[in-house]
């Protein structure tokens, strides 16, 4: 493509000023915790234990580069290319589907790998659907048709990227981009009936997709009475309930927890919250739920501020995204939710976690940049004139 | 789409996520600092008891008692000398050590560790200023060594160090956080072995090894059909409770953790790579003339045979036979049939440090090797290995892995995780299986395991005398060797597996000779003990089912005091098996007293009763 047309060189004003901050106190707390809670696993697996922290600072590096040129990018342009980036999602998933070609890991087969790193496609499809949402629900609608048809081939296209998720199989990611896609739904405006027909409708499908599922009927099970299972699936829960009794309010100090020692799975990974909770205590837990909702604060503002129904549906999908995914970490590791991978955003160790939030963030910074500037005729492009109403 | 609704809706959802958020902030608060979150319960105790480990019969084989632990803040000490000369005397410690410690300028510091009751209370009586006492759990093994390389120990913090102690750890530890406000008791194991037969294992082992003044011995029994470990006896061994009298070599499971060459106990699995082949001709002759060429290679036979037939090629353990009949086995097919049979890669029992053996790949065979592993050469294999292989076989073809856990309770005796029996599935048919007893059932009668033959049962099995590979001089030892055999009781209707490893036997080094008649004495005490029927007595009289055995039964009255009171309810349990007593236990918590006292002899009709304290002091 035409660079020129992708980077935006018109008059636009300055990034969200804190929403840049929020994100890098978040990011740096992840490289701090994620190294104090990989180090011994690292020492034990690869005898060296920086090494998790320089795999995670190379993955930053690339990550930064990304969140910048993200920042600079015009996000309307991504309107144009949906039918290319929806094809491309549908590729990698069916392609990390195929046996023999998607890396297996762990049970699942969610990456790609790319030399020595392994790439999860699931969370940038994530971005993608938000793109296609954003588009579809702040195009002009022909009035006359009924809402639920024009529902019909999102839903379906939605559908199928969450049973390919599904199928990786990736519950966490899947149920992540559900929300957010009902979400995104929700704030288009639509009315109430439909979306609430469209719920009941799909109750038989989730009844399948979760209740007969075993493994995912035990981690219910198990997460409605952990004690009973404690060496079971109900461990892990178990174990981080320990880490948070342990921290107290200011916790054992950063690199003192044991509970990471071989107790908590993955320490580094999913269940990090709960080496900040031993690590940092109650302080740092709460510290990590206000930054979380300083982040959702900012990030509305910057939609509500959007200059066109693209720009406000694409902000609000993005700043969910992001919270809902980290919602739901935390609520599975203090046992409010049943037990799911899925990573902590900005503070998980993982390069394509941290890839695909700093490229979410990236493109909710460029939005701020038109909130001041909408009605500025400057900006105005016969290219987006679709845009304005 | 429409501004105004936009603007509602963002604000709804934003108004659910900050409640969500809320709710979160309300959760960490239960989270880091109420006790109700973990396991609530009713007994206050200063620290947290380790779980007590028993046996598959709920035999008690490691339990915590509550001891006084004495300290001191040296700084508020008034006359250390006075205080020294009291204590030291009472403890019958030194008194220039403890003076020392009284004497020392930190704020805080163990006088001793873990001592009785009574010493403790004449201390206090005292009322030295800055001395002060703990009551903390000590780990006790009543039965001394018995299954000590499975139970292995603890530190003096009670934290789990070799065996299962270790292995088990996060399990049996419980937790207790800082401020001991909340805690939870730690978990109960119970293990697959057999107290009994663990004793006999023990026995008969420590003789054959003193015996033969053997370097070490170990002993593994195992249930065929569940995999499960009945007995691990090793000698040397070590007394728990003191373990830091021990060392390494006492600790150390070699028969888990070591793997060695393991000799003719490997050639019926050869037998079953022949059969997979479809190459095994029972009318077939070997010709044995002492010893057989490969390439440049010459290896002999342990005797000249003549002509004989597969049957008699495993009887008489031929070398020359096996080796001939490898002639028409591919090596891939050799290196599957062993690598199913386990051999290469661990057996997941779960014992601590076990060791996979080494099984190379068919790649990097040379010539030789096809002919060598047939023999039991250039391969090692555990002691675990050889008893999950030779179990297949006595399991009608399916491999089960061995294990050493039956189930996790908590601290009131209720079940809350099984450890279920893993199968790899069927190695080989159940036909295939038969035929190979057969073979086994062979050796014992008049070949070279005729030392293993019981007038009572019928056993099979396979002896073992391989040379020690001397990696210094890169050859083969003449001097020291590894008798062992592996061996299937009773052969025609299996209940346990049974493998000897005698390691550097000397003067009469065979496994024939060294380790055929301990597995006898074993399996025939073993299967008594189980009440199997034999060829002379038909039917067991009850009596001999359950042979008393003084050192494993409290004949007297066990100091029970600092037991938690359902760990001490299953020491009654454990003597109403063997003497017909009551008991009451009053109360709930550490029990303080009991009647009768310590040492007195438990007689039929006797009533016990423990009284608990309610509290902590």
């Amino acid at each position: 493509m035409d660079l020129k047309n992708v980077i935006d060189t018109r008059r636009k004003g300055t990034p969200d000023i804190i929403m840049f901050f929020t994100v890098f106190i978040l990011i740096g707390l992840g490289i701090a915790m994620s190294y104090s809670a990989s180090a011994v696993f690292a020492q034990k697996i690869f005898s060296d234990s920086f090494y998790f922290l320089k795999r995670q600072l190379l993955w930053f590096i690339v990550s930064f580069a990304a969140f910048i040129l993200f920042q600079q990018i015009d996000y309307r342009i991504y309107k144009k290319y949906t039918k290319v980036l929806l094809l491309g999602s549908l590729v990698m998933l069916i392609f990390l589907l195929i046996p023999g070609l998607g890396h297996v890991a762990k049970g699942s087969s969610r990456w790609i790998r790319v030399g020595a790193f392994g790439l999860q496609p699931s969370e940038f499809v994530k971005i993608v659907l938000i793109i296609y949402l954003a588009k579809v629900f702040s195009a002009k609608k022909d009035t006359s048709d009924n809402p639920l048809f024009q529902l019909l081939i999102p839903v379906i296209i939605l559908a199928i990227m969450f049973l390919l998720i599904l199928l990786q199989p990736d519950f966490g990611t899947a149920i992540d981009l559900l929300f957010v896609s009902v979400a995104v739904l929700f704030v288009s405006g639509f009315s109430l009936f439909y979306i609430l027909t469209l719920f009941i409708l799909s109750v038989p499908a989730f009844y399948l997709l979760i209740y007969q599922v075993d493994y995912r009927r035990e981690r219910i099970l198990a997460y409605l009475n952990p004690w009973q299972d404690r060496y079971g699936i109900g461990y892990h829960i178990v174990q981080a309930f320990i880490a948070f009794k342990k921290g107290s309010v200011f916790g054992a100090g950063l690199g003192n927890g044991t509970q990471k020692i071989s107790r908590l799975p993955e320490p580094h990974n999913d269940f990090i919250f709960a080496v900040i909770a031993e690590e940092a205590g109650f302080a740092g837990t709460v510290a990590v739920i206000i930054l979380y909702c300083v982040f959702f604060w900012r990030g509305i503002s910057i939609a509500l501020n959007a200059p066109d129904d693209f720009g406000r549906l694409l902000g609000t999908g993005i700043t969910l995204m992001l919270v809902i995914q980290a919602f739901i970490n935390i609520g599975v590791v203090t046992g409010s939710l049943p037990t799911t991978g899925i990573p902590l955003p900005f503070i998980s160790y993982g390069g394509s976690s941290l890839l695909s939030s700093m490229i979410a963030a990236g493109i909710l910074l460029n939005i701020s940049r038109y909130s001041d500037v909408v009605h500025d005729s400057d900006i105005y492009n016969p290219e987006f004139s679709e845009v304005w109403e | 789409m429409i501004q105004k609704v936009f603007n509602r809706r963002v604000l709804i959802t934003s108004v659910i996520i900050f409640i969500i958020a809320g709710l979160f902030i309300y959760r960490l608060t239960e989270l880091h600092f109420s006790e109700k979150i973990l396991l609530n319960n009713p007994f206050k105790l200063i620290n947290i008891r380790r779980g007590y480990i028993t046996d598959r019969n709920r035999n008690i084989l490691a339990i915590s008692i509550q001891k006084e632990s004495i300290y001191a803040n040296p700084e508020k000490i008034k006359d250390p000398a006075a205080a020294a000369a009291v204590i030291a005397s009472v403890l019958g410690d030194s008194e220039q050590s403890v003076l020392q410690k009284l004497k020392s300028d930190k704020k805080f510091v163990w006088i001793k560790r873990k001592v009785d009751e009574e010493p403790a209370a004449e201390i206090k009586k005292h009322k030295f200023e800055g001395i002060y006492f703990k009551k903390e759990f000590k780990r006790v093994y009543p039965n001394i060594s018995l299954a000590a390389n499975i139970l292995g120990f603890t530190g003096i913090d009670n934290n789990g160090l070799e065996g299962v102690e270790f292995k088990m750890d996060s399990v049996l530890s419980g937790f207790s956080s800082g401020d001991e406000s909340a805690f939870q008791l730690g978990d109960n194991l119970v293990l697959t072995i057999d107290k009994y037969i663990q004793y006999y294992a023990e026995k008969y082992l420590a003789e054959t090894v003193q015996q033969y003044s053997a370097k070490q011995g170990a002993v593994i029994i195992t249930d065929p059909y569940s995999g499960k470990i009945i007995a691990y006896a090793k000698y040397p061994s070590y007394d728990p409770n003191y373990y830091y009298k021990a060392g390494r070599n006492e600790w150390r499971n070699f028969a888990v953790v070591d793997a060695f060459e393991p000799g003719s106990t490997m050639k019926i699995f050869s037998m079953a790579a022949l059969l997979k082949s479809g190459q095994l001709d029972a009318s077939k002759k070997y010709n044995c003339t002492g010893a057989v060429q490969i390439g440049d290679t010459v290896i002999n036979c342990t005797g000249v045979h003549g002509s004989i037939d597969i049957m008699d090629v495993i009887k008489y353990s031929c070398n020359v036979g096996v080796i001939t009949s490898m002639n028409t086995v591919n090596s891939s097919i050799l290196y599957s049939t062993l690598r199913n049979f386990g051999f290469g890669e661990s057996t997941n029992s779960q014992l601590p440090g076990e060791s996979s053996g080494i099984l190379r790949e068919v790649d990097s065979w040379s010539g030789l090797s096809k002919y060598s592993i047939s023999i039991g050469q250039e391969l090692s294999v555990t002691g675990l290995q050889m008893a999950a292989a030779y179990g297949a076989i006595a399991n009608n073809g399916e491999y089960i892995e061995p294990s050493i856990f039956e189930s996790i309770e908590n601290y009131n005796h209720k079940v809350i995780k099984q450890f279920d029996s893993v199968s790899r599935g069927k190695i080989i048919s159940p036909e295939e299986a038969a035929f190979l007893r057969k073979m086994l059932a062979n050796v014992v009668d008049g070949g070279t395991g005729k030392n293993a033959a019981s007038k009572n049962y019928v056993f099979g099995g396979k002896t073992g005398t391989a040379q020690k590979y001397i990696r210094s001089a890169g050859s083969y030892s003449s001097s020291s060797n590894v008798a062992s055999f592996a061996g299937i009781a009773p052969i025609d209707n299996p209940k346990l597996v049974i493998i000897v490893i005698i390691d550097e036997p000397v003067d009469v080094t065979s496994g024939g000779q060294v380790a055929a008649p301990l597995f006898k004495k074993i399996a025939e005490k073993s299967l008594v003990y189980l009440g199997e029927s034999n060829r002379v007595l038909k039917k067991l009289d009850p009596i001999d089912k359950k042979p008393v055995l003084p050192a494993l039964e409290y004949k007297t009255m066990p100091d029970m005091r600092g037991m938690f009171f359902a760990d001490a309810l299953m020491i009654l349990e454990e003597i109403q098996k063997t003497r017909a007593v009551k008991y009451v236990i009053d109360g709930q918590g550490i029990v303080t007293s009991q009647v009768p006292s310590a040492g007195t002899v438990i007689k039929n009709g006797d009533k016990i009763i423990l009284y608990t304290g309610k509290d902590d002091e």
